[in-house]
């Protein structure tokens, strides 16, 4: 980084001239000529010589000028990564920090450090690094219908305005590489530039992340935002003034929306083809520019709420494809759009020196589409030489969206590329002239960006997610499982008997089985309010277990059968038989399996529900089993557990026998833990055939086990009537619940929210640890 | 196949030659190369061989014009050791996908195979001054090579783990520009990280 390093000796050359003075009364050189000579001399010597030359310079330097020398060389070895490196890559670094740091260190810095420590990309990272997950879909409705509510934005948008500090401006003017004064074109910010890309395209494809409904409404809006709002439209409002401060207000979020947990993976290198274009990107930009506040980067992320932006900002190096990606969509004249928002901070255009040769960043250049003629270097002495990967041009497959949408430049016969290349040549100065200068009408384009934002909230909200405001819901929900807070609702009567069975599901029903012979559908999605909907009828016996998956449901009952339910009209389709009840069932996509007292398990087609093998091995009743791709692990009274592979239907694995036998299992493929009537749970790891934890706890058979890695719980009911929340890898008992239910607690389901519970008491309890926590459904 | 060689322009002008499959693990080159295959405009056929022959008999030239000759040397070497490891990962993922899980998890997965993947190799290799550390990032993310690039952005974000706030300030050299009113502003805004 010979640049850089260029810049800040000669700031500490100015610095310490007067000392140097001192030291060399009689120099026969003043500072200006100095200049001239280092400059003469980087040119006409090589690096090696130059290197060489300051060397022996300093053999003979006073010994306290020496170690400033050296001290200063050291700091010149240490670069404050953030003002230079790509904002994407910058983030990506932070990414591998843990929440703590980013919040009590990196954001304690500076400024700089500061307002990318509030970057939402970021903040999604490393929520989905914990381990949590939510439903984005309904998250971004929910966002978006809050916010409508408010005319406002919503409550997930950062609250607080962005630290307005004074000497900001000062700092930004250094730092976003943009002074009004130069007399070079000015370069965009970073922020906006790479963190945003807020261009037209961009923009438009604002809805490719969401859902493709969603994404065809949005795509009107640009053209109806300008026509509503034509950017140079005269008169200018008087309320500029008091748009401008709203938008240095929203200018703080830190709300990049974002599809991709991990930002940096380049997948979609696609843009919107969009016939009217540019203006949207133009204003988004230049609002970032005007509002020269630190946190300027969101402003064009504000606007296009795509997933692709992070990725866009991923190829956002000079000369790299996001340049040409968002350039290439267009025609000409959006280019101006592009290429206003690509621009590189002044650090970086000096930091690679190979471009200091090249046209200023301003100048449009539409993407060199690769060929061997491109790469010859016999060729590309008057073209761009920057190399452009194809992949960049056309979209895959795996871009959202309607693939309608996209232009797919694959699609161009080598002569429209020629032609686009030809036309690229031949209008530079067309290109050009789209480019706003930005410093002339900050007011209005001000306004144009409110009002554009006010129309787009009307035609199909932009939605802006704060990552780190759902962090934040996230972590108190975390915590109430650490602290063991939680609410607990309970129904008596659930059934007129023990109920033995249940399953919810993430959209709030509740399906429930009991000796009373009867599963009853709940919605619990309000739990302060839940009620019955369905009920099936139809076997003689207590229903034993049930699972309810794909709009499917299938029970098992001590009347030896197993039924498979019509959701929707509650009868029976399929009647599948045992000798003795049906103790437990699991479904996948491939195949039901069911086990019984009559020592058996029997795997049946999922789909036609034909019957397909029968498993011998255990000597007792199968009190449980689990399901995972085609493996199956049983625990039987037999005090064995075993783990069977469906399509050769052996036992692959016997687990040591214990003292007493089993009464139920889980396992996810990985891990198998069971609990047996020794009031113990045991956790194996089924690879190493290792018994990981022991958890004793329970004074009574444990009739109900669950866990997830995931979340690091494992959940136990017991006939001691507790149910305990375990700490999955350290074995640690986090919590005992208790207090519901006054018997046998026969089945116990969590999640990343709740959990639910039934009894023998016939009452269902749901212990909620998301109480307090708003979004809370959102989590699951 | 037999090995056929590259060649690259560093942004200083120096010429390496790299065999093509080490430096197809370079995203960006890896499309050219296939883009220059598959264009009809040239009369190439797809045949790889025939194309690489092509290259090297008439001498083109990859111009990689944003990595400085040693660094792009570097990148070289990196991908010359992690040459083999992409029939590991295809094996993972093959073996990730027939145990069908779901695709959140998968994702997961995905995540943390790219942390592990940090191997001591990676480390030895990335203990470079830091001017060195980021010219890597930046070669690495323009030329689309994620390893090497998530390695080094984690090399970085190891230097300032455990450290104090002046500390990570003195490690890269950033001024402190926050007033004590300001700095406490930001304090009290992360306070909800540290409350247990």
């Amino acid at each position: 980084m010979p640049t850089i390093r260029r810049i800040q000796w000669s700031r500490y050359h100015h610095s310490q001239q007067q000392g140097a003075h001192r030291f060399l009364p009689d120099s026969p050189f003043d500072s200006s000529s100095l200049s001239a000579i280092v400059e003469s001399l980087s040119k006409s010597l090589s690096s090696h010589l130059r290197a060489e030359l300051a060397g022996q310079l300093l053999l003979d330097v006073p010994s306290p000028l020496f170690t400033h020398v050296v001290a200063q060389l050291s700091n010149l070895s240490r670069f404050d990564f953030v003002s230079f490196l790509p904002y994407n890559l910058v983030v990506q670094i932070f990414s591998h920090l843990s929440y703590i740091d980013i919040a009590t260190k990196v954001a304690l810095v500076c400024k700089s450090w500061h307002s990318i420590s509030r970057d939402s990309m970021l903040w999604k990272y490393l929520f989905y690094k914990q381990g949590w997950r939510v439903d984005e879909v309904a998250l971004r409705r929910r966002v978006a219908k809050s916010r409508r509510r408010r005319r406002s934005f919503s409550s997930l948008m950062p609250d607080s305005a962005p630290l307005q500090m004074p000497g900001q401006q000062h700092h930004h003017h250094h730092n976003c590489y943009y002074h009004p004064s130069s007399s070079n074109p000015p370069l965009n910010s970073r922020d906006s530039g790479i963190g945003g890309v807020p261009s037209g395209s961009s923009r438009a494809s604002l809805s490719a992340s969401v859902s493709p409904i969603i994404g065809q409404t949005a795509l009107a809006v640009p053209a109806s935002s300008e026509a509503g709002v034509p950017p140079s439209s005269p008169e200018v409002p008087s309320t500029s003034r008091a748009t401008a401060l709203f938008v240095q207000d929203m200018s703080g979020l830190s709300s990049f929306p974002d599809s991709y947990p991990t930002p940096w993976i380049p997948s979609i290198y696609t843009h919107r083809h969009q016939p009217d274009h540019s203006t949207p990107g133009i204003q988004a930009s230049v609002i970032a520019r005007n509002s020269k506040n630190g946190n300027t980067s969101t402003i064009g992320s504000m606007i296009n709420d795509s997933g692709d932006s992070g990725l866009r900002r991923n190829r956002s190096l000079p000369g790299s494809p996001a340049r040409h990606s968002s350039n290439s969509g267009s025609d000409g004249t959006h280019s101006s759009a592009g290429t206003d928002c690509l621009h590189y901070p002044r650090h970086r255009h000096n930091y690679i020196s190979p471009y200091r040769d090249e046209p200023a960043p301003s100048s449009i250049h539409l993407p060199m589409l690769p060929s061997l003629g491109d790469l010859s270097p016999s060729i590309s002495s008057k073209r761009p030489r920057r190399p452009v990967s194809p992949a960049m041009l056309f979209s895959p497959q795996t871009s959202g969206g309607s693939p309608g949408h996209y232009h797919c430049h694959r699609d161009h016969g080598p002569a429209q590329q020629q032609l686009l290349r030809s036309k690229s040549a031949s209008t530079p100065g067309s290109l050009h002239q789209n480019t706003p200068m930005l410093p002339a009408q900050p007011p209005h384009n001000t306004w144009s960006y409110y009002h554009h934002n006010s129309v787009v909230s009307q035609a199909q909200p932009p939605v802006i997610i704060d990552w780190k405001k759902v962090f934040r819901q996230r972590l108190n929900l975390a915590r109430n499982w650490q602290r063991g807070s939680f609410k607990s609702i309970q129904w008596q009567r659930a059934h007129e008997d023990s109920i033995y069975c249940l399953q919810f599901t993430p959209d709030g029903r509740l399906f429930t089985g009991g000796r009373d012979c009867r599963i009853y559908m709940w919605d619990m999605s309000d739990p302060g309010n839940v009620s019955r909907q369905r009920s099936f009828r139809g076997h003689r016996g207590s229903v034993l277990c049930l699972q309810y998956e794909d709009n499917t449901l299938i029970s098992g009952s001590s009347d030896s059968t197993a039924i498979v339910w019509d959701i929707g009209s509650g009868r029976k389709l399929h009647v599948l038989r045992h000798d003795d009840s049906v103790l437990s069932l699991r479904f996948n996509d491939r195949y039901l399996v069911t086990c019984s007292k009559d020592q058996t398990i029997k795997v049946w087609d999922r789909q036609t529900f034909a019957y397909l093998k029968t498993l011998r091995g255990h000597r007792i009743a199968v009190n449980a089993l689990q399901l995972v791709g085609d493996q199956i692990v049983s625990a039987s009274g037999d005090r064995t557990i075993r783990l069977w592979d469906i399509p050769s239907g052996e036992c692959l694995l016997v687990l040591p026998a214990f003292v007493r036998g089993f009464a139920c299992v889980d396992f996810d493929g990985e891990l198998i833990a069971a609990g047996s009537s020794d009031s113990h749970v045991r956790v194996w790891d089924v690879h190493t055939k290792k018994l990981l934890l022991d958890l004793a706890g329970h004074t009574d058979l444990v009739r109900s086990v669950a866990f997830n890695q995931r979340l690091g719980i494992l959940v136990s009911g017991s006939y001691d009537q507790t149910i305990k929340v375990w700490n999955l890898r350290t074995g640690e008992l986090l919590h005992s619940l208790e207090g519901c239910h006054m018997a046998h607690i026969l089945k116990v389901q969590f999640s990343d929210t709740k959990i639910v519970s039934c009894s023998q008491d016939q009452s269902v309890a749901i212990w909620d640890f998301a109480h307090d926590v708003k979004y809370a459904h959102l989590f699951h | 196949m037999k090995s056929n060689l590259v060649k690259l322009q560093s942004s200083d002008g120096t010429i390496l030659e790299v065999p093509q499959e080490v430096i197809e693990q370079s995203k960006l080159v890896k499309s050219m190369l296939a883009d220059c295959d598959g264009s009809p405009n040239e009369g190439r056929c797809n045949d790889g061989n025939l194309l690489a022959r092509r290259l090297v008999d008439h001498a083109i030239v990859i111009p990689v014009p944003n990595v400085n000759g040693p660094v792009l040397a570097r990148v070289i070497d990196y991908c010359k050791h992690h040459l083999n490891d992409k029939e590991k990962r295809g094996l993972a993922s093959a073996l990730r996908a027939a145990s069908s899980k779901p695709s959140d998890e998968e994702e997961d997965a995905a995540i943390r195979e790219t942390i592990e993947n940090i191997t001591e190799w990676d480390q030895e290799f990335l203990k470079v001054d830091q001017g060195t550390l980021f010219d890597l990032i930046l070669a690495a993310n323009y030329l689309d090579i994620q390893p090497l690039l998530n390695s080094a952005c984690y090399m970085v974000a190891n230097m300032m783990k455990g450290k104090s706030v002046g500390e990570i300030r003195k490690t890269f050299n950033v001024k402190c520009d926050f007033t004590p009113e300001e700095e406490a502003m930001v304090i009290a805004d992360n306070q909800w990280c540290e409350d247990i």
